[in-house]
């Protein structure tokens, strides 16, 4: 059976950097950021190409953010997906998982979608809340943490990853939502026709208006959020700096190795 | 509305590390709260865990149901859902473990909840639950508020605290 599959990807900024906090403490510094494709989301944006490659349908890559998170929708347009849809709220940081989830789900209600994709967390605020909030909006059956789907008929047979090494299968009726693990499958790269192709591809905005939101601010949400502060986390343990001539270190070290238990005499 | 449901996570018939330190967790936030936890066994033939839980010396919920015999995600928040229905607590707590999470997600958008997960820490202040959390590969520290009438799904980080 063809499946029209909608695919929620999140542009963060790369994980590996330094990070600043800006000068009133609400956020960080973003002017001298790189963003990226949340890593997760680069499974689940593979997984959705490749169930369309073998079941026909489409993919609709959805994302929330500002005019930068285009080149990430050309980056997915390139890759196999087949519209690309970015909801115009343009808050650089977007705190608050449960706006950003019920905006997302209002755009989803638009589109045709037997099944949703997202990745397991993104790797910027790590909150794994948003596949599941949306499965609990849209009122979809969902599981989470998916390392292999498998489609038959209107059912998915899918195998979800738990902590200590197991598994759990589970059978699921679509429509579904399912929030894919990294490491699910193998990315692919785009070839550069595609990429050419991608970037002349249309990206389809979505305002407020189109939503049936009067602004962004008026969306109904049962709690009030803030951002209290940030700051560099509180040191957990204890740094003990190793001086002295080289030798005296590595007598120091041995040392410390054997009497944590490490070496044994 | 000023307790806390705590929900147990089991496996075959053992509980994970992570409930005994929502317990902890969960007394000291209804302590602040002023008023009592409670942990929610959700099962079939779970009523020995519950007696083990028991021993905790605080209230125990029993859910218990074939279709309840192995998680879902489903399943959970459909249980779930009447117990926070009937007992109005003021904040649900969960484990951020992938069980954890697909389920408190999933009951904060079922039942239209405020939800904050993957904390290291909770604290009242006021009619505010201030949540601390990290962000960017444990490179930022955040605390953030949250405000609401509705009962509050927190996921907490298995030892965090």
């Amino acid at each position: 059976v063809a499946l029209n599959v909608v695919v929620c990807l999140k542009q963060i900024p790369n994980p590996d950097l330094q990070f600043q906090i800006s000068s009133d403490g609400k956020d960080i510094r973003r002017d001298a950021l790189n963003y990226k494709l949340n890593g997760a989301d680069e499974y689940a944006l593979e997984e959705a190409v490749r169930i369309k490659e073998k079941q026909g349908g489409r993919v609709v890559a959805v994302t929330l953010g500002p005019k930068r998170t285009e080149q990430m929708l050309r980056e997915a347009l390139a890759k196999g997906a087949d519209e690309a849809v970015r909801i115009a709220y343009d808050d650089p940081s977007a705190f608050d998982v449960g706006k950003n989830a019920r905006l997302l789900a209002a755009a989803i209600r638009t589109l045709p979608h037997d099944l949703v994709l997202t990745g397991v967390q993104s790797d910027d605020y790590v909150n794994s809340a948003t596949g599941g909030l949306l499965a609990g909006l849209l009122g979809l059956p969902h599981a989470s943490v998916v390392t292999r789907v498998v489609v038959r008929e209107r059912q998915l047979e899918v195998t979800c990853e738990l902590e200590g090494g197991l598994q759990r299968v589970y059978a699921l009726p679509l429509p579904a939502l399912l929030t894919i693990q990294f490491g699910a499958n193998t990315p692919r790269y785009a070839p550069l026709p595609a990429i050419m192709k991608a970037a002349r591809q249309p990206i389809k905005e979505l305002g407020p208006a189109a939503l049936g939101l009067v602004g962004w601010d008026s969306i109904a949400l049962p709690y009030s959020f803030g951002v209290r502060g940030l700051s560099p986390p509180a040191a957990k343990g204890h740094a003990e700096m190793v001086t002295g001539s080289v030798e005296e270190q590595a007598k120091r070290l041995a040392q410390m190795l054997r009497d944590k238990g490490f070496v044994r005499r | 509305m000023k307790g806390v449901l705590i929900i147990a996570e089991h496996l075959e018939g053992r509980l994970a590390p992570s409930t005994p330190e929502l317990i902890t967790t969960g007394r000291s936030l209804a302590a602040a709260l002023g008023g009592a936890a409670r942990i929610a066994v959700l099962g079939s033939g779970v009523r020995e865990l519950a007696d083990r839980l028991a021993g905790y010396t605080l209230d125990v919920l029993l859910a218990e149901h074939p279709a309840l015999a192995e998680y879902t995600g489903d399943g959970y928040v459909r249980a779930v859902r009447g117990i926070v229905e009937s007992n109005s607590p003021r904040a649900i707590l969960v484990a951020h473990t992938s069980q954890g999470y697909d389920f408190a997600s999933a009951l904060a958008g079922a039942m239209d909840l405020p939800l904050v997960t993957n904390c290291l820490g909770l604290d009242v202040d006021g009619d505010r639950l201030v949540a601390t959390r990290r962000l960017l590969n444990e490179k930022v520290q955040a605390k953030v508020e949250i405000h609401s009438e509705r009962p509050i799904v927190v996921t907490m980080r298995p030892g965090a605290e």
